[in-house]
């Protein structure tokens, strides 16, 4: 049984308003369990749309989402319950904190799991090591912290409720270079200890190249592709199209390939490109 | 870029009001001296912390330094009479493009400077058709800001500081909330205006690709200018950049990587142009 | 989607009654609304209906939008109405049962205020319709400005006016987006007592609050960069003038005036 599968599904906005708007056109999505894939799409492309379906916040115009086979949508229950299981993290997280202390934000959806306190607390201690917050911290205002801090905090509230499914909107946005690093290695990091799935959202290229197994590219609310990051990065022409990007790396070994050097398809990454040049220029003094 | 100075930082040194009266917080700037020119495009790099931010509010005369001194086209920020002919001069924009934008409508809002400076009716329309037509956005003057994309609203807000007539734009972080094309959108903006009216940029960033298109680059870290010079100079100091949590542009990784495997590539790459030109001359030399 | 919201209700356009100075429309509905409540019979009302919707036609707002706007005040208009006929037992009696009369005065009646109510709401609806809130605000401003000399400054209620207005839509985009996010987390704000419900506001508030402190302050900082200074020495953009159109309009009123006074003294009163 696939982790989370998409069935026909059509979600169009304000139904009945001269604004009516169609944000997905009968998606059909399968994903497996494990691993860390990565959605990309441009904004308004219905990617925003398509993960808040996962989670069941919003319910499809028609068609059906399931959650290891469950229709999330069955009743009002399984739509709350399965919020527990597929944990979403929105855009600008740190935005949302609103607790006294780090400790009781990051212990708010364990608490409304309804689990006792102290299933309570080891949630959130694990949760708050797989982000390197450290429980000196705990007792803290989340308002008083650093920026990068309390999206660390706030990411943590989602993890703290141990989803299969976690997914991750723009988990970057905004952070400078280091910033960026790390909550990209917290995030593998705790697909590693936690064994789940994470799913990520993002229009950083760099970011999915870094981190992501598998990339479904959402256009025009269709999924316009789907495979590894080797398939997808491959055919960067079509991305353009699609007012996406490509990592520079891939620019690069794309334009030398224009320029009639035999380099390979699918490279994403600085190490890969390295990598491809060495042995195309070995092969060359080779001949 | 000529040797005109626009705006002289002189060993400026600022720290916030801590939470005790009368105690001030760690400095945020250090002694910093920098010269910005007339008509340059500078950026400024720095981590999130280092002091960028309380650079643009000593340079606009929004806060004064704690020692040295300050001059906007030779008038010293510490005379307060002369507080509105400075920020006439030296605009700025923000990070949030949501929160700096006035009015219910994109032309009512870039009126909004002109308006307050006391401007003719008629001047001011000439002004803001004008800086409607220079962004790019003047089809959109009847618009409703809050319907506007992100890299939109930027070029409304970067508008409203042409309407004025500054002759320094301060863009602070200015693309980090947007997505791809809204940031190619604002940065295409900014270097037009650098470029054709010849208007001072400095934009404050932690893109390493947003700072490579600049004439000079500034690296700021714990309220110090650490590096100033052209971008080749600065991203030339890998260590130092590292050190204070920036990075190089892919380009040059992928140069360094394949230095590494001892292929090694001449001149100094930045660009994928520059990585282009420079494979291709290795290339003939090793014919 | 909720980035959709139009402000007020505004229909751009450029019809004569678009084109109208936004402080002669302030007046003029202002005066229109009492000239409504002139009318004393039938034929009074009829010229003033005419015109209501002679006006609405000016204006080129579709009749099924304006008719849109009269939904939330069916209740009141049938309410009015029914109370009318019941209650109202003058003129011939045409129907009864047990203490219930029905007669021609109160069906007349019955039909006067309806028609006055609709004749209210489309003109006060055509000053939303066809003025923008900038523009509304502007010309509030403007026709304020005598209270200056009381200390009480237009400028700052207008200034006021014109960031709610900005912000509003900002703000319930934000709290749609917040309540999704708690939601995430399992927040529960639809079951339970009401105060079980007031406690899952919390949050959903406090972030709303703390953020909009931050927007506040990044406002006032923006408007300070662009040389805020208040209302003194400020210009504006927009030039108010009045026009040749307006000129008419102020003639067409009085001639309204003029004919429902007319009107009144010549016919019989109904009310």
């Amino acid at each position: 049984m696939s982790l989370v599968e998409v069935k026909d599904l059509v979600y169009i906005y304000g139904q009945n308003t001269p604004f009516r708007k169609t944000a997905l056109d009968h998606v059909f999505l399968t994903l497996e369990e494990g691993g860390i894939k990565a959605i990309i799409g441009h904004t308004g492309s219905g990617k925003s749309t398509l993960i808040q379906h996962l989670n069941a916040l919003l319910s499809p115009t028609s068609g059906t989402v399931y959650f290891e086979g469950q229709n999330v949508n069955e009743s009002k229950e399984i739509a709350y319950q399965i919020r527990f299981r597929v944990g979403l993290c929105f855009q600008y997280p740190e935005y949302q904190l609103f607790e006294s202390t780090v400790y009781q934000d990051i212990a708010f959806g364990p608490k409304n799991m309804g689990l006792d306190e102290k299933q309570i607390d080891s949630a959130v201690r694990k949760a708050a090591s797989y982000v390197g917050i450290t429980p000196d911290l705990f007792e803290q205002s989340p308002f008083d912290l650093s920026g990068g801090q309390k999206r660390r905090i706030a990411m943590a509230g989602v993890m703290a409720m141990e989803p299969d499914l976690l997914i991750l909107d723009e988990p970057t946005a905004g952070l400078d270079p280091r910033g960026r690093k790390q909550i990209l290695s917290f995030i593998r990091d705790y697909k590693e200890r936690s064994g789940k799935t994470v799913l990520l959202v993002s229009h950083s290229m760099d970011d999915v190249a870094e981190t992501a197994d598998e990339v479904i590219v959402v256009n025009e609310g269709k999924i316009a592709m789907q495979g590894s990051v080797r398939e997808v990065f491959s055919r960067s022409e079509e991305l353009t199209g699609m007012g996406l990007t490509v990592p520079e790396s891939t620019r690069i070994i794309e334009r030398l390939r224009a320029e009639g050097y035999s380099l390979p398809t699918g490279i994403f990454t600085v190490e890969q490109a390295a990598t491809a040049i060495r042995d195309f220029l070995k092969g060359a003094t080779a001949n | 870029m000529n040797n005109e100075i626009m705006i002289q930082i002189q060993n400026a040194s600022y720290a916030y009001d801590g939470d005790d009266e009368g105690v001030k917080s760690e400095p945020v700037l250090r002694n910093l001296s920098l010269d910005i020119y007339r008509g340059e495009f500078l950026a400024i790099l720095g981590h999130n912390g280092s002091g960028k931010s309380t650079l643009t509010r000593l340079c606009n005369a929004m806060a004064q330094p704690d020692s040295g001194k300050v001059f906007v086209d030779g008038m010293d920020t510490a005379n307060e009479a002369l507080e509105y002919a400075i920020r006439e001069k030296v605009g700025v924009v923000m990070q949030n493009p949501d929160n700096q934008i006035v009015a219910t409508i994109v032309e009512e809002d870039v009126a909004f400077g002109p308006e307050n400076l006391g401007v003719e009716p008629s001047e001011i329309r000439r002004r803001v058709d004008d800086a409607l037509r220079r962004v790019g956005m003047y089809e959109y003057r009847g618009h409703e800001p809050h319907k506007l994309s992100g890299g939109q609203k930027q070029r409304v807000a970067i508008a409203g500081i042409l309407a004025m007539q500054t002759e320094c734009i301060i863009l602070d972080e200015p693309t980090a909330m947007l997505d791809p094309q809204g940031r190619q959108e604002v940065l295409k903006t900014i270097h037009e205006l650098n470029r054709d009216m010849g208007i001072t940029v400095v934009l404050i960033t932690h893109f390493m690709d947003e700072a490579v298109q600049a004439d000079r680059v500034a690296v700021m870290d714990e309220g110090k200018i650490l590096l100033l010079g052209t971008p080749r100079e600065v991203f030339a100091h890998r260590e130092v950049l590292f050190d204070s949590g920036l990075d190089i542009p892919q380009s040059a990784k992928l140069a360094d990587r394949l230095a590494q495997f001892g292929i090694c590539l001449p001149g100094s790459i930045l660009t994928p142009e520059d990585f282009l030109a420079s494979f291709c001359a290795y290339r003939e030399g090793k014919k | 989607m909720i980035k959709d919201i139009t402000l007020g209700q505004y229909f751009p356009g450029n019809s004569p009654i678009h084109r109208l100075d936004p402080r002669s429309k302030l007046v003029l509905v202002f005066a229109l609304l009492i000239i409504i409540f002139l009318c004393q019979n039938f034929f009074s009302l009829l010229l003033v209906s005419a015109f209501s919707l002679f006006c609405v036609l000016l204006s080129r707002i579709p009749l099924k939008t304006m008719l849109k706007g009269l939904k939330t005040i069916v209740f009141v208009i049938l309410l009015t109405s029914i109370l009318q006929i019941f209650y109202n037992h003058d003129g011939k009696l045409l129907w009864q049962w047990k203490s219930i009369q029905i007669t021609t005065g109160g069906i007349s009646m019955a039909i006067f205020i309806t028609v006055r109510i609709i004749c209210l709401i489309f003109i006060s609806s055509l000053l939303t319709y066809t003025t923008s809130p900038t523009l509304l605000t502007d010309g509030i401003e403007r026709l304020l400005k005598p209270l200056k000399k009381i200390h009480i400054e237009p400028h700052t209620l207008a200034m006021m006016m014109t960031i709610a207005l900005r912000f509003i839509p900002t703000l319930i985009e934000e709290v749609d987006h917040i309540i999704s996010a708690q939601k995430a987390r399992g927040a529960d704000l639809e079951s339970g007592n009401l105060i079980k419900r007031a406690k899952a506001l919390i949050p959903i508030l406090i972030p709303l609050f703390v953020n909009s402190f931050r927007r506040a302050y990044d406002l006032a900082y923006a408007m300070e960069c662009r040389c805020y200074r208040g209302g003194d020495g400020r210009t504006r953009m927009r030039v108010m003038k009045l026009s040749a159109v307006d000129y008419l309009a102020y003639v067409i009123c009085a001639l309204l005036l003029a004919g429902v006074i007319v009107l009144n003294i010549f016919f019989e009163a109904v009310i």
